[in-house]
C-alpha cells in the first residue's frame, strides 16, 4: 500500500511518560514494551532492593496472539492522498503508548501492571 | 477475502486528549499492523494489611 502524507498545524504533548513514543515522521516498525510494578502504600516508604520481577507470574506468562489465517486481498485507492488535522493537544503519554503523526508498517506494543495496596491498618473498620 | 478502500478528502479540526496510556496508538497516518497486549493484575491478595516489609526483595 502506498501510504497517504499527515499534515498537521500544530501539536501540543504535555508529557511523555515511561516506554512510550511520540513519533513526527514516517516509521517501520515500533515495539515498545514495559513491566510495571505499581505500588502504593499508605505512607511514601521504599526499600532499595525491592521489585523482583521474577518473583510475579504475570510478568512471564505468555500473551495470546490472533492468528491470521485468512487470505486477504486488499485495494487502496487514494482520491485524496493527505490525512490534515489542525490542532492536536494531548496531556500525557505512558506505559507503552505512541503518538505518531505519519505512517509506519508494524506497530506492537506490551504493558503487564501489577497492582498492589499497602496499608498499615485496615481501612475499612 | 477481498477488501477495497477508497480514501477520499479527510480533514479533522482539532483533537483534544487527556491521555494515551497503557499499549494505546494515537495515529495520523496509515499502517499495516497493530498488535497491543496489556495484562493488569490486581488480585485480593494484592491489598496487603501489616507492618511495611519490602515486596519481592531482590
Amino acid at each position: 500500500m502506498i501510504s497517504r502524507y499527515s499534515k498537521v498545524n500544530t501539536a501540543y504533548v504535555s508529557s511523555i511518560g515511561i516506554s512510550s513514543v511520540f513519533q513526527i515522521g514516517d516509521s517501520m516498525e515500533i515495539t515498545p514494551e514495559v513491566n510495571v510494578l505499581a505500588v502504593q502504600r499508605e505512607e511514601e516508604r521504599h526499600f532499595g532492593t525491592e521489585g523482583d520481577l521474577s518473583q510475579y507470574p504475570i510478568f512471564q506468562e505468555e500473551i495470546p496472539q490472533p492468528i491470521l489465517y485468512e487470505r486477504l486481498t486488499t485495494n487502496f485507492f487514494h482520491e485524496n492522498p493527505s490525512i490534515n488535522v489542525n490542532r492536536i493537544d494531548i496531556l500525557a503519554i505512558s506505559s507503552s503508548s505512541i503518538v505518531h503523526i505519519g505512517s509506519t508498517k508494524d506497530i506492537t506494543c506490551v504493558n503487564r501492571t501489577k497492582h498492589i495496596r499497602h496499608y498499615k491498618e485496615n481501612p475499612h473498620r | 477475502m477481498n477488501f477495497t478502500v477508497v480514501n477520499r478528502c479527510l480533514q479533522v479540526g482539532a483533537v483534544n486528549i487527556i491521555g494515551v496510556s497503557s499499549s494505546s496508538v494515537f495515529l495520523i497516518g496509515d499502517t499495516n499492523t497493530i498488535t497491543l497486549s496489556s495484562t493488569f493484575d490486581t488480585p485480593p491478595e494484592s491489598l496487603i494489611i501489616g507492618a511495611y516489609v519490602p515486596l519481592a526483595p531482590q
